[in-house]
């Protein structure tokens, strides 16, 4: 029998500590409840539609891997959790496009410190994506029932740094202002003055345009120093060349 | 079988369900835009077509039968029309069906399926009780010809008519009833009219017991979101035949899409406006005159009243008043607008009328009801600036890529600018789509006018854009270097961005709003080069400037570009294209899959007493008849609409002339001693000379009535109809019968065929029209007419 002198025993167990805690941090297949083939899906996600089409900041993908969207889609469409396509929430919403999410997500540049506003907070997964990068999410939702059902089961999840309320996003969350990031989820018409002016110097926003199905465009606003604000058109897609050369 | 045809008025039976399917083909073409979106007033038109197919193939392969059994299935048929007219509204409201989705999940597919089957039963049951009268009762069958085209001609009308003052599921009874008046018709013993009775009461019961919801339900439209929002409010509601009219107060609601980053206004409250369901715009303030309206200042499509002081304003399509409302805010000193849906146009005056005194034209009126063109084409007065509107208001169903516009031809952008002072400016706004295709054909569209009209488009032409619109200026006569310098200011104070001016520089462009590349001045550049034709072959978008030929100015769908937009770069890009232009090709191919499978399909198992030889001159015959009839209809339904204004009066009174004449040209051909092949003949050469007269006439009788009310209006397009469509009606009864009396066995086939081939023409018209032109379209039909005469004197020659 192999005798363990008492000092090299506990630096054993403190070894074998250290190992459970770092494999319970790390995404694997038992991060999220349910089977591992969810997390095979997960995975095949992030590496064919999302870093094949460009995203590639190691936070976000990170983020992506660990965010369970099969927690966020209705039962009914649970089989289609990780396809490369949006999805019915319900009340005529959707969890958006994984690649949009992501896209989306990388385009704000958020930092562990950064505070974000969301509008349009859906099923909860872009504020759970947003909220394993930045410090804290701030999340508004006009339907009544999608803000509770969400805000319920962000808290179950544990994502104790995303704060829902129910409102009109239009008029931002001037409470918790200003913002390093705003990120509009629903599609918009025009870009609100109030989330200009809710928004840091130096801070962006990210808009989509076109209607839940059709993202034609994702539309960056960035606050300049100077108080200035420019926007800046961006495509999910590599841009028509003008030419007609492809 | 022949006691029937003399005791029972077969004649009105025939009268009744062909205006009972004509009503209802109408009513869901206008409740699928509402529930599903435009596209799918395809599938309403294909299925009808094709169960009217589908129909001659049964009666062609079970004729013995339902011989035998003629009375009884006619009862069988219009009494299972029952059920199936009045249960679809329901089904309509329950399918959860999102076509946005069909990419994405099967299950779409087969809701849609199941839609399209519902749809095929009442056309197909509708279809075998007619087609069966025309085989069984051939003596008769100019007659019931005559009987079947007017009774869809009149029901077209009435339906057009009744959807003024009846909501749908009231048009739906009218409907049902006129069914059931058919049953009753053909109805032999107690028996059948006890169990009519109980069909009858057993749909009272089920409307008493399920009530009907208002569409749209389906979750993803505009307004059933809006309305979701505790806060909505439905202010008010119209149904007619310009489509579904919503009026919804709702705090939740800001739409102000075209102005400054730069403004820190208090927000004006809002009523959405939405045409069938879909967003159409906004009318901002509260209709007192006391709104806060000064964002209308920092919208890109001010930029004219930087340049123009007080000036005399005409609003093209003036949509939901913002450009009015604009205007006002600049101080115009004389405001005419247009608007041609006449119900947005009577919202608007009641709206803004309290608003807007003082400063409206001679007649006091905010905005006229009627077609900007037509007001164009008119002589009369110029002004200062024409405002071609940003919000104009879609219309109702059809398809948007696919729907004439005739405002935004060269021809009718040609006329705008001369309807411009020396020095005026026309103005046209538009939301800048992203990939860039709809400014670069404007762009294009202007530059060519220009030049056309002898102004250098170099110095003519001012463009700017927002984050998401943009703002096209030509002048009638060049811009000075004081205007130029305004322009600058004006953008600078806004955060807009120049895209073209006399002289620009390209370092100048693409500072606020940062696309990777500024498009529209590259396109500009390009355009206003030596290189534009071949600009013009190369984009990946149809950016070739519509004219009134071919007047689809939003059409972009290169089908060249196929392969690319199939691949993976261009598939991502395909979601942002109106479909429409797909979607008819989709079921172009579906159409003449089916009309194989379901037309020749049968004629390869079946063994004909007397051989096969004859057939082929038959199915051409009765081919050329359905796609050319069509290809006429639908041309000239379209050259109409720039007359009659809106493309619900316009199809109304062409589709509905075209039958009506056609039922008299049959009748005449029955009463025209001689040989078949003389009234082939005779209508062969009426209508060659019937094309010309009804084009001559069409540009006379109507020029000449242009001013006056749109009931006179209709009367003379109608009548102007007349020498082309009565001789049309002349080509289908005289072949049925000859048929019938050489290979009467054919007769129901050879209904079908005219069906389907009907399917393939109302599809295959667009396709031409929207690549070749409407002359072209016309000149097609011409064409099969003569290839039908021959193929009916080859089949004559052999018998």
């Amino acid at each position: 029998m192999l005798m363990i002198p008492g000092k090299e025993a506990f630096s054993l167990a403190l070894f074998g500590v250290i190992l459970l805690f770092l494999s319970a941090s790390s995404p694997s297949p038992a991060a999220c409840p349910g089977d591992r083939d969810f997390h095979l899906k997960r995975r095949a996600m992030v590496e064919e539609q999302i870093k094949r089409r460009g995203v590639s900041d190691r936070e976000v993908l990170a983020a992506m891997l660990s965010v369970c969207r099969h927690q966020f889609v209705p039962a009914r469409y649970l089989s289609s959790a990780y396809d490369d396509s949006p999805l019915p929430i319900g009340h005529g919403q959707t969890i958006s496009q994984p690649f949009i999410v992501a896209y989306m997500t990388e385009i704000l540049k958020l930092s562990p410190d950064s505070k974000v506003l969301e509008i349009g907070t859906g099923s909860g997964y872009q504020a759970a994506v947003a909220a394993k990068i930045a410090k804290t999410v701030y999340s508004i939702e006009i339907i009544p029932e999608l803000a509770a059902s969400s805000g319920s089961l962000l808290k179950r999840l544990g994502l104790t740094n995303v704060k829902t309320t129910t409102g009109d996003g239009y008029f931002g969350w001037s409470q918790h202002a200003p913002y390093d990031a705003i990120i509009v989820t629903a599609a918009a018409g025009h870009i609100p003055p109030s989330l200009i002016a809710q928004l840091k110097p130096g801070g962006r926003m990210v808009i989509p345009v076109g209607g839940a199905f059709q993202v034609q465009n994702l539309v960056l606003v960035e606050k300049q120093k100077d108080l200035t604000i420019t926007t800046r058109s961006l495509m999910p897609v590599r841009f028509v060349p003008l030419t007609g050369r492809h | 079988m022949r006691a029937i045809a003399r005791e029972r008025p077969v004649a009105l039976f025939v009268f009744l369900i062909s205006a009972g399917l004509i009503a209802f083909q109408l009513l869901l073409i206008m409740l699928f835009s509402i529930q599903f979106w435009h596209h799918s007033a395809f599938l309403v038109i294909s299925t009808a077509l094709l169960a009217f197919g589908a129909s001659g193939s049964v009666i062609f392969l079970f004729s013995p039968f339902l011989k035998r059994h003629f009375s009884e299935t006619l009862f069988t048929a219009s009494l299972l029309l029952i059920p199936s007219f009045s249960g679809y509204l329901y089904l309509l409201q329950e399918t959860a069906f999102n076509p946005l989705l069909l990419i994405w999940r099967a299950q779409e597919a087969l809701a849609l399926l199941g839609l399209a089957f519902a749809l095929f039963v009442p056309f197909f049951s509708g279809a075998l009780a007619i087609g069966l009268c025309l085989y069984c009762l051939a003596g008769q069958i100019h007659r019931l010809y005559a009987m079947n085209l007017w009774g869809s001609g009149l029901g077209g009308l009435i339906f057009v008519g009744a959807s003024v003052f009846l909501p749908p599921p009231l048009i739906l009874l009218l409907i049902t009833l006129s069914a059931a008046a058919a049953s009753l018709l053909v109805a032999k013993n107690n028996l059948q009219r006890s169990v009519l009775g109980v069909v009858s009461l057993g749909l009272i019961i089920f409307h008493l017991i399920v009530p009907l919801e208002p569409l749209p339900t389906n979750g993803f439209k505009d307004l059933v979101l809006l309305l979701k929002h505790p806060t909505s409010v439905k202010e008010r509601e119209a149904f007619g035949p310009r489509g579904l009219i919503t009026v919804v107060k709702s705090p939740s609601f800001h739409y102000l899409p075209d102005v400054s980053l730069g403004a820190t206004f208090s927000l004006p409250g809002q009523r959405a406006i939405f045409i069938n369901g879909d967003l159409a715009g906004a009318i901002t303030g509260d209709g007192t005159g006391e709104t806060d309206l000064n964002f209308l200042g920092k919208r890109t499509a001010s930029l004219a009243y930087r340049l123009l002081r007080e000036p005399e304003v005409l609003v093209l399509g003036a949509g939901i008043g913002t450009e009015i409302l604009t205007a006002r805010y600049h101080k115009a000193k004389r405001i005419t607008s247009l608007e041609k849906n006449r119900d947005i146009a009577a919202l608007v005056e009641d709206w803004l009328g309290p608003a807007i005194g003082g400063i409206n034209d001679d007649q006091g009126r905010v905005v006229h009801p009627g077609d900007p063109r037509r007001f164009l084409e008119k002589p009369g007065r110029q002004y200062d600036l024409i405002q071609m509107s940003f919000f104009g208001s879609p219309g109702p169903g059809g398809s948007f890529s696919l729907r004439g516009d005739y405002l935004l031809t060269k021809e009718g952008l040609r006329a705008a600018l001369e309807r411009s002072k020396p020095g005026g400016i026309l103005s046209v706004s538009r939301s800048l789509a992203l990939p860039p295709y709809d400014g670069i054909k404007l762009l294009a569209s202007l530059i060519e006018v220009l030049e056309e009209t002898g102004r250098g488009p170099e110095d003519s032409l001012i463009v700017i854009r927002s984050w998401q619109s943009a703002t096209f200026l030509a002048r009638n006569g060049g811009f000075s270097g004081e205007e130029i310098t305004r322009v600058k200011e004006f953008c600078r104070e806004n955060s807009f961005d120049l895209v073209y001016y006399p002289g620009i520089d390209r370092r100048e462009t693409n500072i606020f709003n940062i696309m990777p590349e500024c498009y529209l001045f590259a396109a500009a550049r390009e355009l206003l080069s030596e290189r534009r034709g071949e600009f013009y072959r190369t984009y990946p978008f149809n950016i070739v400037p519509a004219t009134d030929e071919r007047p689809f100015f939003a059409h972009f769908f290169r089908i060249g570009q196929l392969d690319w937009f199939l691949g993976d770069e261009g598939r991502l890009l395909l979601v942002y294209l109106d479909w429409s232009y797909l979607f008819l090709w989709v079921t172009f191919g579906l159409a003449v899959f089916l009309a194989g499978l379901l037309i020749l399909g049968p004629l390869a198992f079946l063994r004909l007493p007397e051989g096969k030889t004859g057939i082929l001159p038959a199915l051409v015959y009765f081919a050329c008849l359905g796609l050319a009839y069509l290809f006429l209809e639908m041309a000239f339904l379209d050259r109409f609409l720039r007359h009659l204004d809106e493309p619900a009066i316009s199809a109304a009174v062409v589709v509905g002339s075209f039958l009506i004449y056609s039922g008299m040209g049959s009748i005449v051909a029955g009463r025209i001693p001689g040989k078949p092949g003389k009234i082939i003949l005779l209508g062969l050469v009426l209508t060659a000379l019937g094309i010309p007269a009804t084009v001559f006439l069409e540009e006379q009788l109507l020029a000449a009535s242009s001013d006056h009310s749109l009931p006179i209006r209709m009367a003379t397009a109608s009548l102007s109809l007349a020498p082309l469509a009565a001789p049309l009606g002349m080509f289908l009864p005289t072949g049925l019968k000859l048929l019938h009396q050489t290979r009467e066995m054919l007769v129901p086939w050879a209904w079908g065929i005219n069906g389907f081939f009907s399917v393939l023409g109302s599809l295959a018209a667009v396709i031409i029209a929207v690549t070749w032109g409407f002359t072209t379209v016309i000149g097609l039909a011409l064409g099969l007419y003569i290839l039908a005469g021959l193929s009916f004197v080859l089949s004559s020659l052999r018998r």
